[in-house]
């Protein structure tokens, strides 16, 4: 078996290396004795800055970064909480700035990854993006820092004024005298008896209300109002009050107009001899633009500065807020979470620049298909979110939900290329699918994953058995990462019979899952799964390495015969195939000419000619190539000439249909000649009788395979069924 | 040599960065430029007989979005708490974190440093107020990291506590 360490290294020593080394990611992996072995070549920064930390120029095959940088020794701690865990995972440190030669400063970032059970770390370098992010976070600070002094200088103006009130109070000095000295004062002054009845106010007050005249106020227990309103937010106003105590706070008030308004409020009571209040000098100050700067620094931290539209943190505020304003007044709103399809693709290809261009794209469309008031949001990569809160029932959300499809799905023109982009939506409703924000996302993302399965480009409705699909899958994905280590995958082999004279040996290799738990789990299950999480490339290479040893075992009892191993498209995409099958042939001395790899037409759907330059350096190892379940989905007879194939394997469809459908007789007689025109020798899978067998033989079809003659067999049948025959 | 990591914590522009520039580099800048994550500076100081080097955590100060982060006091031998004397909130921010160190830390030495004492006509409070905080009168010193006024005996003073 293949190390860990091993995988690793193949893994990333293609694509993903040369993708880290683009976008200038130092990336290593993290060994017991505290070294970090690079995972892919550094980047220029990263060497400059460790050879001047350490004052070495050498190159190194590990490095000692906890030794260089401290914030980095400090941050093992919390990766290795992550990399000690049984799943996958990862944890960022939060930036920290290095200096480069005493004066550039770096802003770096590092991010620890499990990688199933692999722990790896990555370096990162922010500096380009630091300078928005300051930009930012400076100017939020400082208007922070501005509204809080404002906040400070009316704080201390209250104060002083009360001093001064108490002081004319004390003197006993009449009503109308007071009246004079606070008749210009611009904070609003209101004195009034203990239960509330006005004394003295001045003009500051009527403004903040908006009053039409002095009556009104004298009708009207201010104290009242103000307690009641301040009481959500301070429900001790009431007890302090009660015992003849100073109160000072901010809350929101309304005026006669019931517009909404921000104070800052000091009641201070005023005692008689005994002890006993017997007025209240209250004053206040309208602080509602300083509530709305407030507001407006929570708005730029909370909004995406690329696209302009807010970020996760405020997506997760609206929505709940939204939420609980539905508790209250009743009504449902509809959550449509959108993912581009194949983004990363585009990412990789394009490069960042026409990444964030196609992102900026996309939320004007979005823009463009929704009402001005339904929100918009960027929830980060190629997510998106769209919130609508007016009642609607599945055909209008259905509507909306086609609408968004429709308008990303348009040109997109780079510099030198035309793309059409497509999203997957999953659509939630509340309180149908949900009853919190954390409950609709879940149903909403649970919808847009099934949209995906069923093909991208379309949305889904949440419904129950969407969560119980996904459940299954994560069960299953879970189990796979430990499938190999556990020994739980096994290889069947299914014999195809020659027809042909030669008495030629060759068997198919079926792989099945022995789950702990849940017994035998067809690969039709998880083989897609594990495509779609990259296990499948271990996998490949299990099945790879499993099968030679068994040729291996039977040729040491002197048994000749032909592997042949399905491959996933996968494999040639994202792993060195070719490096892999010469590896196990190494291993296990096997001849190359025993080995066959099986492969789909849909691997040479993204990559033709990449895809046929690895078979044509394959074969030249001796290893010959079939061509599995032909006849489905995307099969040309006018390309099956140009592939380099040595085989031709008749889907199981057709032959389950011989020879009483005419259409499939058609097929599969003209597969059959024409392969054998093209001297490709022709295997029928899926023949489970007589009848069909006979048929067969009349068209000289070379090899046959399915029930008829036998079931997919373990080891150790395959060797007693060949050990039963004579063989060559 | 003894090494010993101490954290600069704060509410935001209380003179953090300002005090490490002027303990490091003896500058000083009057433009307010905020921090965001973390800088990691190093000084050698002689104290009594020993000499320590310092490695000093300049950590981002807290507002309304940004919590202080309690992973990066792991390993600190010492905390210097710092307070804007011009600025009340800054109080209030203090009392915080300093649960926070207790929390994490535990009793470790922690330092009570009142900067802007050169704006000492603007404070807002005074060291009455700040013995809520409950930080001994030996361990508090009010510091101006414009003038350089007690910058240099606050780091020494936190040098002694943590190799005492």
């Amino acid at each position: 078996m293949i190390s860990k360490q091993g995988k690793l290294e193949q893994d990333l020593g293609g694509l993903l290396s040369v993708i880290l080394r683009q976008v200038g990611i130092a990336a290593f992996k993290y060994d017991d004795q505290g070294f970090f072995t690079p995972a892919s070549q550094l980047p220029k920064w990263f060497l400059q800055l460790y050879n001047r930390k350490k004052g070495m120029t050498s190159p190194k095959t590990q490095y000692d970064l906890a030794a260089a940088f401290p914030f980095v020794e400090n941050f093992l701690f919390d990766a290795k909480q992550v990399w000690n865990k049984f799943e996958t995972g990862h944890i960022h440190s939060g930036l920290w700035t290095e200096v480069e030669n005493g004066e550039q400063e770096l802003y770096l970032d590092a991010v620890a990854i499990n990688a199933d059970g692999v722990p790896i770390l990555l370096l990162t370098n922010e500096t380009n993006n630091f300078d928005v992010r300051h930009t930012v976070f400076q100017a939020a600070r400082d208007l922070a820092l501005e509204n809080e002094q404002l906040e400070c200088a009316i704080q201390r103006h209250q104060r002083l004024l009360h001093q001064q009130l108490e002081g004319i109070c004390n003197q006993q000095i009449s009503f109308s005298e007071i009246n004079k000295s606070i008749e210009k004062e611009h904070s609003a002054v209101l004195i009034c008896r203990q239960d509330g009845r006005t004394e003295v106010f001045n003009k500051a007050l009527i403004d903040i209300y908006s009053l039409q005249n002095d009556k009104e106020l004298k009708r009207k227990s201010l104290l009242e109002k103000w307690v009641t309103e301040a009481e959500n937010l301070y429900p001790e106003i009431h007890a302090r009050l009660e015992v003849g105590k100073h109160w000072e706070g901010e809350f929101e008030t309304s005026d006669s107009y019931d517009s909404k308004k921000w104070i800052r409020l000091m009641i201070a009571p005023i005692m008689n001899e005994d002890e006993e209040v017997i007025h209240y000098i209250c004053i206040a100050n309208d602080i509602s633009d300083i509530r709305v700067s407030i507001s407006e620094v929570e708005t730029i931290t909370q909004f995406d500065s690329m696209t302009g539209l807010p970020n996760r943190k405020n997506f997760w505020k609206y929505l709940s807020t939204q939420i609980d304003i539905k508790k209250h007044q009743g009504g449902s709103l509809v959550l449509y979470y959108v993912d581009l399809d194949h983004f990363k693709q585009i990412n990789d290809d394009l490069g960042p620049e026409q990444a964030d261009f196609l992102l900026n794209t996309v939320a004007s469309r979005l823009k463009q298909c929704v009402k001005r008031q339904d929100y918009i949001a960027h929830l980060g990569a190629d997510e998106f979110a769209i919130v609508t809160t007016e009642y609607g029932d599945i055909k209008s959300y259905a509507n909306i939900a086609q609408r968004i499809i429709d308008g990303i799905y348009q040109e997109v023109s780079f510099n030198e290329l035309t793309l059409n982009v497509s999203a997957s939506i999953g659509v939630a409703v509340y309180p149908q699918h949900g009853l919190n924000a954390r409950q609709i996302v879940r149903s909403a993302d649970y919808a847009m994953y099934h949209a995906k399965e069923m093909g991208r480009n379309q949305y889904q409705l949440f419904g129950p058995s969407k969560v119980k699909t996904n459940s299954q899958r994560l069960r299953i994905a879970q189990g796979l990462k430990n499938a190999i280590d556990n020994d739980e995958l096994e290889l069947l082999y299914q014999p195809q019979i020659c027809m042909g004279i030669e008495n030629i040996h060759r068997a198919e290799a079926l792989i099945r899952w022995n789950h702990p738990n849940h017994g035998i789990i067809s690969p039709n299950v998880f083989i897609p799964i594990a495509e779609e999480m990259g296990l499948i490339l271990d996998i490949g290479r299990w099945v790879i390495q499993s099968a030679c040893r068994e040729l291996s075992r039977l040729a040491k009892r002197n048994i000749k015969v032909k592997i042949s191993v399905n491959v996933s498209p996968k494999q040639f995409k994202y792993s060195n195939l070719s490096k892999d099958i010469v590896q196990a042939l190494e291993d296990f001395s096997i001849d190359p000419k025993s080995l066959e790899l099986e492969v789909t037409e849909s691997a040479f759907m993204e990559n033709m000619d990449d895809v046929i330059q690895q078979l044509e350096e394959i074969r030249l190892l001796g290893v010959s190539i079939a061509l599995d379940d032909f006849g489905t989905g995307y099969s040309s007879l006018s390309y099956l000439k140009n592939l380099p194939v040595d085989q031709l394997k008749i889907d199981r469809s057709f032959i389950s249909e011989l020879p009483k459908s005419k259409h499939s007789r058609t097929i599969v007689e003209s597969l059959i000649k024409m392969a054998h025109e093209l001297s490709i020798e022709v295997i029928a899978e899926g023949v489970e009788n007589e009848e069909q067998l006979n048929y067969l033989k009349g068209l000289n079809c070379d090899f046959i395979q399915g029930y008829f003659f036998h079931a997919p067999l373990s080891e150790n049948e395959l060797l007693s069924m060949y050990e039963s025959v004579t063989l060559d | 040599m003894i090494n010993k990591k101490i954290c600069m914590v704060g509410a935001f522009a209380v003179g953090k960065t300002s005090l490490v520039k002027q303990f490091v580099d003896s500058l000083f800048s009057e433009k307010y430029h905020t921090t965001i994550g973390v800088k990691i500076d190093k000084k050698v100081i002689k104290h009594s007989d020993k000499t320590t080097q310092l490695m000093i955590w300049d950590i981002e100060g807290v507002d309304a979005f940004t919590n202080l982060n309690s992973s990066y006091l792991r390993g600190a031998s010492g905390i210097l708490l710092v307070l804007d004397g011009t600025r009340s909130q800054s109080l209030e921010s203090a009392k915080q974190i300093k649960g926070l160190i207790k929390s994490v830390l535990g009793n470790i030495p922690i330092l009570l440093i009142i900067n802007k004492a050169d704006l000492i006509e603007s404070w807002q409070f005074g060291l009455d107020d700040a013995k809520v905080l409950e930080i001994s009168q030996d361990n508090t010193f009010i510091t101006s990291a414009k003038t350089d006024q007690n910058v240099e005996q606050a780091f020494v003073r936190i040098a002694e506590l943590m190799t005492a």
